[in-house]
C-alpha cells in the first residue's frame, strides 16, 4: 500500500458514519448532565438569594433603635422676659445730662411720620416718639 | 476546514448536534475504541457548555473543540498507557477482519485503523485531524499545541510507520 493508496483509505474514512446509537448515548448523557449542572447552579441562586433576604432581616433586626429625643424644657419667652423685667428697666429719673442731638436729628425712618410728644417728666426731658405703623413700638429718649 | 454554518446565533442543542459526529468519529480514531469515544465526546460539549458559545466563527469553534477533544484523548491515553495497542493487536484485527469481510476496502480499512491504533498517540492524533479529518497543518497544529514543522514531522513518520506496518514499501 502506497502514499496515495493510504490518502484515499483516510478520506473515505473521513465519511464513515458515526453508529446512531453512539450519538445518541452521547447527546443524551450531554442533556443530562447540562440539565444537572443547570439545577445546581439554580439552587446556587436560590440559596444566595435567601442569604441574602436572611442577611437583610437581620440587618433590620440588629439595627441599633434610634435615641428616643430628650424633652426640652421651653425657654422663656422674650415676651415674658420683657413682661416681667418691664418694671424694672424702667428707668429711674436721673439728673441732667447732656444728650447727643443725634437722635432727634436722625429718627428712624420708619419714625419719620410719626410726632414726637415732649414731656417734662420730673425735671427730666422725656422724648416719645411713636411708630404709626406699629402701635406697640414707642421710643422713649429720656435726656436733661 | 470543515464546512459548517455559522454559530453565532446557535443554540447549545444545535451547535451538540452540528458537531457531536466530527468530534465522536475523531475521538474514536485517536482512542480506538466507542465507550471512551463518547465519555471523552461528553467532557468536550461540557466544556463547550461551561465556556459558552461565544467564539467569532464558526472555526474557531471547531479549533476549540478539537483541542479540547484531543487533549481529553490525550489524557485518557496516558492514563491507560499500559493497554496501548501492540503489533499484536493489529495482526489480530488484520486477520480477523479478513476473515469476517468479503470486501477488500473494507479489509484495507480494518488494517488501516489497527495499523493506526499501533502509532504513538501524538503521531495517531497528527495524522487523524490532517489525514482523516481533513484540517490543514496549521489547523492540526493549532489542536494538537504544536508547530506546523512539529505536525508534518509526525505525519511523515507516521505514514513511513503505517507502510511499514502494512507490508508495503513506498512506491
Amino acid at each position: 500500500m502506497n502514499d496515495n493508496e493510504l490518502r484515499g483509505l483516510f478520506s473515505e474514512m473521513r465519511e464513515d458514519l458515526v453508529p446512531a446509537e453512539s450519538l445518541a448515548r452521547v447527546r443524551m448523557a450531554v442533556a443530562g448532565r447540562v440539565q444537572a449542572r443547570r439545577r445546581v447552579l439554580g439552587m446556587g441562586w436560590k440559596i444566595a438569594a435567601a442569604l441574602a433576604v436572611g442577611g437583610c432581616l437581620a440587618a433590620v433586626m440588629l439595627r441599633p433603635r434610634a435615641v428616643a429625643p430628650v424633652p426640652v424644657a421651653p425657654a422663656p419667652s422674650a415676651i415674658i422676659a420683657v413682661e416681667q423685667s418691664a418694671p424694672v428697666i424702667a428707668p429711674p429719673p436721673k439728673p441732667a445730662v447732656h444728650m447727643p442731638v443725634r437722635a432727634v436729628a436722625k429718627p428712624a425712618r420708619h419714625a419719620q411720620e410719626a410726632p414726637a410728644s415732649h414731656v417734662d417728666a420730673g425735671g427730666a426731658h422725656e422724648i416719645r416718639i411713636e411708630n404709626p405703623y406699629d402701635p406697640d413700638v414707642v421710643i422713649v429718649l429720656i435726656g436733661g | 476546514m470543515i464546512d459548517l454554518a455559522c454559530a453565532g446565533s446557535d443554540s447549545f442543542e444545535q451547535v451538540l448536534r452540528k458537531w457531536q459526529a466530527q468530534v465522536l468519529r475523531t475521538a474514536y480514531r485517536i482512542l480506538g475504541n466507542w465507550a471512551d469515544a463518547e465519555d471523552v465526546a461528553q467532557e468536550a460539549f461540557l466544556r463547550l457548555h461551561r465556556h459558552g458559545l461565544g467564539f467569532a466563527s464558526d472555526a474557531a469553534m471547531g479549533g476549540w473543540l478539537y483541542r479540547v477533544t484531543v487533549n481529553l484523548c490525550f489524557d485518557r491515553a496516558r492514563a491507560r498507557r499500559s493497554k496501548e495497542p501492540s503489533a499484536e493487536l493489529l495482526e489480530s484485527l488484520s486477520e480477523a477482519a479478513v476473515a469476517e469481510s468479503g470486501m477488500i476496502r473494507e479489509q484495507q480499512k480494518q488494517r488501516l485503523m489497527a495499523a493506526l491504533a499501533a502509532l504513538p498517540v501524538k503521531e495517531r492524533a497528527a495524522v487523524v485531524l490532517r489525514e482523516i479529518e481533513g484540517l490543514t497543518t496549521a489547523e492540526t497544529a493549532a489542536a494538537l499545541g504544536s508547530t506546523e514543522g512539529t505536525v508534518r514531522s509526525q505525519i511523515f513518520r507516521a505514514m513511513a510507520k503505517l507502510r511499514t506496518l502494512l507490508g508495503q514499501e513506498r512506491v
